[in-house]
């Protein structure tokens, strides 16, 4: 069952969900008419360039060749013309898997519905009527009122093309894994006693503290703070933590470290290993899953031993 | 399991994918071991499974979701570039294609051949009916053209090639077009016929009305059995489309448009390459100076060939069980 939340986030959001053979359920993120236009206008640029490329040089060497050549080079052109016009679109979302080089720059991808790759029929359907997308011309200027149109009222953000031939633009940046999105290392756990370790916060939302620290990097700083204030008060207040909290970032961040350790939900063993670890400092380290982790990020370089922290 | 072990026990198998994925789209194919390519994207989709399921969301999931992607194009897809599909689909499929949609091809054709032999018998008995259709500037361009028409048999190889290459950009972008806007319910590729048909008409009626009928005719017959018939069957093509949207039939109206669609595409196709071939034609065997009762037995002969392609092209393949 839908909760009112998804249904209008699927009503909004640009996502379509296809499922694989292998029983698992992948994202297509379809791409805006931005995205597309400026790819679009990539690639008209190309093809312009190599037609003009083409025939100014024609028009230089014609001078010296004989006028037979230069006929039989005028027709060379306006063959590539026809080409450039009808059969560009076609060719390289064939032979290039579903991308023109103008959709290579702005990492856009043409599908089909079902997620998979396009097929010679498919790329020629959509590029065929991409002469009635164009619509209006206006002394042969495309104003693409029509496609423009289509895309803005279907739910996948469709041209005719797309829509009779059935494929997808989709937005697939490149995502590298473990670039952004580290969690803050050489962050101390809280100390026995600052802290009531027997009421630890659930999964959920230590979940929760996970994915807001992960993000906080790319946030704003004053941002995240804002964020991390939601979530900190709260916090603070059940776990009976006392002093100000002038820094919920950095509470959220010991909160992490003092219970993601894998075994931290509300267990009996849970508050053991944080006292262990929180009083014994560096030998307990290796036991607190969270902080591993990023002792590697840091180059080897020596966990933090924290005097102070200790009672 | 936490997700930073998950990342450091699983990496392994992402990274091996990537590699695999990025052989494959060099080309090298035999290298790739399909066996341990269907088993990395199983293992990996599962692990996609395993962070949505854990609500991981962020880059991981995105980046699985990513992997996938790509391993899902190019483990499902079909092998591209097989341009050895092409002679089958002139040699077979297209003309059994065409038979099969023959009632659009019927409608098409009495929606160009009728208004075209109309106009041209109208205009050949009053050329002044001519002017309602094109301006008098262009017509008499037209005469002209065809007074000196066996001086251009003089041209060489240049000139024609340079009219070859007019002939594809201008007429196979017809085609196109009167094809592609029969998604409008039709209403394009109508409008396409009827007017391509009367034009030709119009032209043909005023260049008998002023005398040089011959010229003319001997020099169309040629290419006209190919391009004609190319401009009927691109715009049957977009009625096959506009029909796919106002009779859907058992389908619902987007699955019907794709259903049609890929026919209509078909056709459109052999259509574009029909007229390329006329243009062939056109360029370098109308203008020659060869005299017209040849170029009337050649053309004769052209559009038996047309006809009998046809009605008989891919026949053995049209009778198999489909």
């Amino acid at each position: 069952m839908e909760t009112p939340n998804e249904v209008s986030a699927n009503l909004i959001d640009t996502v379509a969900r296809v499922e694989t053979p292998e029983g698992v359920l992948l994202e297509f993120r379809t791409a805006g008419i931005a995205l597309r236009a400026l790819a679009a206008g990539v690639d008209v640029a190309l093809r312009s360039l190599v037609v003009i490329f083409f025939s100014t040089s024609l028009s230089f060497f014609s001078s010296l060749a004989s006028l037979e050549l230069a006929q039989f080079g005028t027709g060379l052109i306006l063959l590539l013309l026809f080409i450039a016009d009808w059969a560009y679109g076609t060719l390289f979302e064939w032979i290039g898997s579903g991308r023109t080089p103008g959709k290579r720059m702005f990492e856009l991808r043409v599908v089909r519905v079902d997620g998979g790759a396009i097929r010679f029929l498919d790329a020629a359907i959509r590029n065929l009527l991409r002469a009635v997308d164009a619509l209006p011309m206006v002394t042969l200027v495309p104003f693409y009122a029509v496609g423009l149109l289509s895309c803005l009222v279907t739910r996948r953000q469709q041209r005719i093309g797309d829509l009779v031939a059935r494929t997808l633009v989709v937005h697939e940046p490149v995502t590298r894994l473990n670039r952004r999105e580290k969690l803050p290392a050489g962050v101390t756990p809280f100390a026995w006693g600052e802290i009531q370790y027997q009421r630890a916060p659930g999964p959920r939302v230590l979940l929760l503290i996970e994915r807001l620290l992960r993000r906080s990097r790319r946030l704003p700083a004053a941002r995240a703070q804002t964020l991390a204030a939601i979530l900190a008060a709260p916090l603070a207040q059940r776990l009976g933590y006392q002093a100000a909290l002038d820094n919920p970032l950095l509470f959220l961040q010991r909160v992490f470290a003092s219970f993601a350790d894998g075994t931290s939900a509300a267990s009996p063993r849970g508050n053991a290993t944080g006292a262990r670890s929180s009083s014994a400092g560096e030998p307990a380290r290796a036991q607190t899953r969270a902080p591993d982790p990023m002792s590697r990020n840091a180059g080897g370089a020596p966990a933090p031993a924290t005097p102070g922290e200790g009672p | 399991m936490n997700q930073e072990q998950f990342l450091r026990d699983r990496r392994d198998d992402w990274q091996a994918l990537e590699k695999l994925l990025v052989e494959r789209r060099r080309g090298a194919r035999g290298k790739a071991d399909p066996l341990e390519f269907s088993r990395l994207l199983r293992a990996v989709s599962h692990d996609l499974s395993t962070a949505t399921s854990r609500d991981w969301g962020g880059d991981v999931v995105r980046y699985l979701n990513e992997l996938i992607v790509r391993a899902h194009n190019s483990f499902h897809g079909e092998s591209l570039r097989r341009t050895g599909a092409i002679w089958p689909f002139f040699a077979r499929e297209f003309p059994a294609l065409l038979r099969r949609e023959r009632r659009y091809f019927l409608v098409a054709s009495l929606l160009f051949f009728g208004p075209l032999i109309l106009a041209a018998v109208a205009i050949a008995q009053r050329p002044e009916l001519a002017e309602r259709v094109l301006p008098r500037t262009i017509l008499v361009q037209f005469e002209n053209m065809y007074e000196q028409l066996p001086s251009r048999g003089s041209e060489k190889a240049g000139a024609s090639s340079s009219m070859a290459g007019f002939y594809v950009y201008n007429n196979v972008g017809i085609a196109f077009r009167c094809f592609a806007t029969g998604i409008v319910l039709g209403l394009g590729s109508v409008f396409f016929l009827l007017y391509n048909g009367i034009v030709i008409g119009a032209v043909t009626g005023t260049v008998i009305a002023a005398g040089h009928g011959d010229a003319f005719l001997s020099f169309v017959v040629g290419h006209g059995a190919f391009e004609l018939t190319g401009i009927a069957i691109a715009g049957a093509a977009g009625l096959v489309l506009g029909d796919g949207v106002v009779r859907p039939g058992p389908y619902a109206r987007g699955e019907s448009l794709w259903i049609r669609g890929r026919d209509a595409v078909r056709l459109a196709l052999g259509a574009g390459g029909m007229i390329a071939v006329a243009a062939l034609v056109e360029a370098f065997w109308s203008p020659s100076t060869a005299p017209a009762v040849v170029k009337y037995w050649v053309g004769g002969g052209l559009w038996l060939l047309v006809i009998a392609y046809l009605s008989f092209g891919g026949r053995e393949s049209s009778r198999a069980p489909v």
